[in-house]
């Protein structure tokens, strides 16, 4: 089993990235947790620019972080499949390159917010994206999520 | 409903209380140190199912919603109904 996701994993992920150039958000409750939001999630969920040259990067940055990705897995990232969950790394990661509820990844980038070097998607953004999947797990979790994103715009007026 | 009644009506009353509750939950992470706020919040649980692959792909998010209904158990909570 990988090992529990942290800060330290986190920085790995901003850092590799950030040298090979991947454009990406956090998504879903791990970026929700960066923004502020207590709660409990098990794994990281991304959200990368679905491009081949994004893609490329991407698979670059995931065998330097340790993942041991096929050479068909490879393909299937610099692909840019919608939903790509790896457990087969250093940590879990669920790379979402279609996240419902979301229009574009430039749209998203727009709004995005920077926590400590960490690009996540704006809480509207995070919100918009369980909304859509509306499953039983988000729709638990949704009341406290907006209560959430109501602090958080008041304390970011 | 004038804001009085409402202030007495139970419903209401249980929902002020819990977003009170929420916003002092809020005010306490904010005073943490992210690294600290990350320890609390990532944890590892066993997921059946979920978990037992190293690899999965899907062309699109509706694949893999209908995958999530049709494999896992309804008790994770990944499906749109229970």
């Amino acid at each position: 089993m990988a090992v529990r996701f942290d800060y330290p994993q986190a920085q790995e992920i901003r850092d590799t990235f950030a040298r090979h150039g991947v454009r990406y958000l956090f998504i879903g409750k791990s970026g929700a947790i960066l923004l502020g939001f207590p709660d409990t999630t098990q794994d990281a969920d991304l959200f990368p620019e679905k491009t081949p040259e994004n893609g490329e990067a991407l698979a670059g940055a995931l065998l330097e972080l340790g993942f041991e990705l096929t050479a068909e897995q490879s393909a299937e990232i610099k692909r840019g499949k919608d939903f790509v969950q790896l457990k087969n790394g250093p940590f879990d990661l669920d790379l979402v390159f279609a996240p419902d509820g979301i229009e574009t990844f430039a749209e998203a980038w727009e709004r995005h917010v920077e926590v400590d070097g960490f690009p996540v998607c704006h809480p509207d953004d995070i919100v918009a994206s369980k909304e859509a999947a509306n499953r039983v797990k988000d729709r638990e979790s949704l009341p406290r999520l907006k209560a959430f994103r109501d602090y958080w715009r008041g304390q970011n007026r | 409903m004038s804001a009085k009644r409402q202030m007495c009506n139970p419903k209401s009353k249980t929902r002020n209380r819990q977003w009170a509750e929420w916003q002092a939950e809020f005010e306490a992470a904010a005073r943490r140190p992210l690294a600290l706020r990350m320890r609390y919040s990532f944890i590892r649980t066993y997921k059946p199912v979920l978990d037992d692959a190293s690899y999965r792909s899907f062309e699109t998010m509706a694949e893999y919603r209908k995958w999530c209904e049709q494999n896992l158990p309804h008790w994770l909570g990944y499906g749109r109904s229970l």
